[in-house]
């Protein structure tokens, strides 16, 4: 008999289309419409960023394991969780799009679920997906923080060379330290 | 034991967002998102209305009493005055083909910066007071009155606007948005409704000469410390002139080059260079700022700013102008200034004293811009040139909007990046050339608090520079404004870590090999050059 796993395997397609449809719906209704719409990589970033993440988390969230491990699953949700980061959402909006997989998947494999009774397998597999939420709230944090570290970096850039030059201010950093 | 919703209900939520009128949406403002206001002294120095302390997430943005009118008169005497803004007005067909051409649109999903989205929070109002059918049929027509949340709309999205005129190349009528955007901040002035980054440098600029108020003898203290340095990496003193009358060309550049990193590894470039040449060339402490923020206050500031170029070109006696890296300083200069404060017939068409060649495509103004002169100083074999000392870098091009966009200036960054470095590969087409992302921080936007927004603007072009990263192991981006060398140093670092900026004139600073030089070990950065890593210094 067939896992729930493998029903992942088979049904990619659809649990990725399901699960993308349900992220864009997070966005203005015209902004869905053509993000939908154009797949030039370059012309539309976020919908290539998060296509190349989704299909990824979904693959590896097929063979992982019950434990999925931050190296593999990280720069896969980092394409998308960094767009959102930027996005104008609250740290809860940005990373819901995890959530939403389990939606997309209960969408796409809830008869198979219920006629193969795979409720154990499909609590496991949402225990994984709750994992990979805590992943990207320390990638969004990382996001953040990097905000918040390239703005002081700006306001140092700006100024730096005229305090030393005035003799205004010691260089306390390392030699070479933070200025590369 | 608690009870559970069963999982068939559980998959009904909703999680989509309700979907309004972009007419009845709030304008939402949060730090990261605006800029921070133009302060009261600043506003006060240049006679502009409406001087006092206000935030934009406060409620009461302190308006005049009778603002409407004021607005409303204001947008009267521009659609008289510019026959180019009624026709945009009115010609619009709303085909959508600019509408996901905006950085900001591509990277946040925001309609409202849509370019025709945007340029319609301008049209309702047109519609709703100057055209009487519309008045009529209100919203059914797209028209509505001028309220206050109308002002913070315009004040949020169009200084959410880079004016880079991507949007311009994609419509089948050549609407120019970055218009549209100047006009909207016209009328936002009249209420006192403007930011402080695009004021202050213009302030500082009337009355120093630069953006960032540098007094004369500061700037040539710090032209004296970059010469330290060339000293020290090359062994050569290079005494650059300074204000001298009797030159044969004058030399202008931003001042951001001066003194930020890394603009000021260009800077050294252009004296390396003229030192190379022998060239007869004066720079200036008045004539100090090649850029140009009147162009995003008003006509009348950006004629004044620009005004001291002729003026000061006119008061030391020199033949022509040389003009440095710097992206809207070109636009302004190629799209203005003939009209603006030309002709200048006190100067005389450029001619390359090096080899001969005269520059007719900038007769019009007797400007030339720096690639222009380098790209023929290279195909005419004027340079000595050792680009293997720019090995450590694995180049890209980022076309700077207002010098691809503004002038086509396409082919000579190229050719001079081809020629002094051996590794150069380009972004995708669609992203360079006149199809160029902007780096989210034109017309004024490359504050620091503004930071999110414009990392948020930058995707499209971070996206560009991670895949060239990615393919290629590019860990060098040039480009030839100094708002980007400011601006895309944070960019990559968020969207495509690894990837360092330059401008152009710095690889070719590295690359030129003066007469008696002595052996250098480092690049212009002081980094030591490929195979002298163990060198003492």
């Amino acid at each position: 008999m067939l896992k729930l796993v493998d029903y992942l395997v088979l049904e990619q397609q659809a649990v990725l289309d399901a699960w993308f449809d349900l992220v864009l719906g997070t966005y203005a209704e015209s902004t869905a419409v053509l993000w939908k719409k154009r797949d030039d990589p370059f012309a539309n970033p976020v919908r290539h960023r998060f296509e190349a993440g989704m299909r990824g988390i979904v693959t590896n969230l097929a063979t992982c394991g019950p434990v999925p491990d931050a190296a593999t699953f990280t720069p896969l949700l980092d394409e998308i969780v960094r767009v959102r980061a930027v996005q104008d959402f609250t740290p809860s909006q940005a990373t819901s799009f995890v959530f939403l997989l389990k939606k997309a998947i209960r969408e796409v494999l809830w008869p198979k679920i219920a006629e193969d009774n795979l409720f154990v397998e499909l609590l496991a597999l949402e225990s994984s997906i709750d994992v990979l939420a805590l992943f990207a709230l320390d990638i969004y944090c990382q996001c953040r923080e990097k905000i918040a570290a390239l703005r002081i970096d700006q306001i140092k850039k700006q100024y730096d060379r005229l305090l030393k030059r005035a003799n205004l201010v010691c260089d306390l950093s390392a030699e070479g330290g933070e200025d590369q | 034991m608690a009870k559970y919703p069963p999982p068939e209900e559980l998959i009904k939520i909703n999680y989509s967002t309700p979907v309004k009128s972009w007419m009845d949406t709030k304008t939402p403002f949060k730090p990261g998102n605006f800029s921070y206001p133009g302060k009261p002294d600043i506003l006060k120095y240049l006679g502009m209305p409406n001087p006092r302390v206000w935030s934009p997430t406060d409620d009461d943005w302190q308006l005049p009493p009778d603002w409407q009118r004021l607005v409303m008169e204001k947008f009267r005497s521009l659609l008289k005055k510019y026959r180019s803004f009624k026709v945009f007005m009115d010609i619009c067909v709303r085909c959508g083909a600019c509408a996901d051409k905006c950085h900001f649109f591509i990277g946040g999903g925001d309609p409202k910066n849509m370019p025709v989205l945007r340029a319609e929070l301008l049209r309702s109002i047109y519609r709703g007071e100057f055209s009487a059918a519309a008045k009529v049929l209100g919203k059914l027509a797209g028209a509505r009155k001028l309220e206050e949340d109308v002002i913070k709309e315009w004040f949020l999205y169009f200084y959410q606007c880079t004016e880079c005129r991507r949007c311009s190349l994609f419509c089948p009528y050549g609407i120019d948005t970055a218009e549209i955007t100047m006009m909207a901040r016209e009328l936002l002035h009249e209420v006192g409704c403007n930011i402080n980054w695009i004021l202050e440098p213009a302030a500082n600029c009337n009355r120093t000469g630069n953006h960032l108020g540098i007094q004369p003898h500061a700037y040539k203290d710090m032209m004296d410390f970059l010469c330290d340095d060339i000293e020290d990496i090359t062994g050569k003193r290079i005494r650059p002139n300074v204000n001298k009358k009797g030159c044969e060309i004058l030399f202008i550049t931003p001042s951001g080059d001066i003194f930020a990193d890394p603009g000021i590894y260009t800077y050294m470039g252009y004296l390396i260079l003229f030192e190379h040449l022998g060239l007869d060339v004066t720079w200036s402490t008045y004539a100090s700022e090649g850029g140009n923020f009147g162009l995003f206050t008003s006509d009348k500031m950006m004629k004044k700013i620009n005004g001291k170029m002729y003026n000061e070109a006119k008061r030391l006696g020199v033949k022509w102008i040389l003009g440095g890296e710097c992206g809207h300083m070109w636009r302004v200069i190629n799209q203005y200034m003939s009209t603006m404060n030309g002709p200048a017939d006190f100067l005389e068409t450029p001619v390359s004293p090096i080899t001969g060649t005269k520059f007719d495509a900038a007769s019009g103004t007797k400007m030339l811009h720096i690639a222009e002169f380098t790209a023929d100083l290279i195909k005419n074999k004027k340079l000595n040139l050792d680009p293997s000392r720019n090995d450590n870098f694995i180049s890209t091009f980022h076309d700077s909007c207002n010098p691809a966009r503004g002038m086509g200036l396409l082919e000579e960054p190229r050719y001079i990046m081809k020629n002094v470095c051996r590794q150069f590969y380009e972004m995708p087409e669609n992203t360079i050339r006149e199809q160029t992302f902007c780096c989210g921080g034109g017309a004024g936007l490359n504050n620091e608090e503004f930071t999110e927004t414009r990392l948020r603007g930058g995707l499209p072009r971070g996206n560009a520079v991670k895949y060239v990263r990615d393919r290629h192991g590019v860990n060098n981006l040039a480009c030839i404004c100094a708002i980007d060398r400011a601006t895309l140093p944070p960019l990559c670092d968020y969207w495509a870590p690894g990837v360092g900026v330059s401008g152009v004139h710095e690889l070719v600073g590295n690359a030129i090999i003066l007469d008696g030089e002595k052996k250098r070990t480092t690049d212009l950065r002081q980094n030591p050059l490929p195979g002298m890593e163990d060198e003492e210094e």
